[in-house]
């Protein structure tokens, strides 16, 4: 093979590699990154020792979450479902809306997503509100176990 | 005598009509031998374009556990779903007493066994009791989570992801004492 004659000083780069690695690492933050739903508020999942909760994906769910008075509060600063937010020992309007919902779709699930913190006098008010809807098969969202 | 080889004639009225500001074009020796020339790629753009896209992703990944949910039954308080003709089963009662800070005691109602703080521990009691195992209670048996009103919530869900665990189907939330 002839030998190429370069100008003196120019360096030739072989980027080949660099992208491959480059790719490869984009595939895989993109298969292990999940866009998380913007309707979530923040708030700490119960985190149950061996948890059976399980990850199912697709569902047609209202999460009615329970968001605390500031992190680690143990007191409910209101009920938020999507944008909606519903104050405190007001929940006759929770029972109204998910008995639209249900109204309109009969097969929405619904999940009680509640911070961890929180009293269980703040959340089972909720409850109550949800079986005054006519519903009784609710699911309690918390952390999936890590394997 | 050797004949040398001929030197091309410079036509100078060729160059005698070039103005100042004219260049003369040379043809270069190392183009103008080839026949369909490469094309060059320029990659600056792509690897820009790449590296932002791994830069975004890197910063919004997010390697925190996910959440799941636990299929749970709320009582309706419409009356009891045993049939007529069954008497209606005595319920495990689960309670749950707030200690102060994160803890928690946790006993079953009618059974002098200690469980103390630990849910694994409930989840290993609740196992003992079952049919299979040598207890009293078959896996329909209702259950019931009776904690203190000041409990919180996570404690609430532990209980009921031990009786899950465990394998209960009829697992239910009682009032806040």
């Amino acid at each position: 093979m002839p030998k190429k004659k370069h100008a003196s000083g120019a360096i030739e780069l072989n980027l080949t590699s660099m992208m491959d690695v480059t790719f490869l690492l984009i595939i895989f933050f993109l298969l292990v990154n999940r866009m998380s739903s913007a309707q979530l508020p923040k708030l700490q999942a119960p985190d149950p020792v061996e948890s059976k909760a399980l990850d199912l994906p697709e569902r047609s769910t209202v999460i009615i979450n329970v968001v605390p008075d500031g992190e680690g509060a143990e007191l409910a600063k209101s009920v938020m479902v999507g944008i909606r937010e519903i104050p405190p020992n007001a929940y006759g309007e929770l029972t109204e809306l998910l008995k639209f919902e249900t109204t309109k779709n009969p097969a929405v699930e619904v999940d009680l997503r509640a911070d961890a913190n929180l009293r269980y006098s703040e959340v089972q008010p909720v409850m109550k509100a949800i079986t005054n809807a006519g519903i009784t098969k609710v699911n309690l969202v918390a952390k999936v176990k890590e394997p | 005598m050797s004949q040398q080889p001929s030197k091309p004639k410079i036509n100078p009225d060729v160059f005698e009509n070039i103005e100042a500001t004219e260049t003369v074009h040379h043809a270069s020796g190392g183009g103008g031998g080839r026949k369909g020339g490469v094309a060059q790629l320029n990659l600056t753009s792509m690897m820009d374009v790449c590296f932002l896209l791994l830069v975004f992703f890197i910063l919004t990944s997010n390697f925190a556990p996910s959440e799941g949910i636990l299929p749970a039954e709320l009582p309706s308080g419409q009356g009891a779903k045993a049939s007529d003709e069954e008497p209606p089963k005595e319920p495990l009662t689960i309670a749950l007493r707030n200690l102060g800070g994160q803890t928690v005691n946790i006993e079953i109602v009618g059974d002098t066994t200690p469980i103390g703080q630990s849910f694994d521990d409930l989840f290993k009691v609740l196992k003992a009791n079952e049919v299979s195992q040598g207890g009293q209670f078959t896996l329909d048996n209702p259950i019931v989570i009776k904690p203190d009103a000041t409990v919180g919530w996570g404690h609430v869900v532990n209980a009921f992801n031990a009786a899950v665990r465990a394998r209960y189907t009829n697992v239910n939330f009682a009032q806040p004492q």
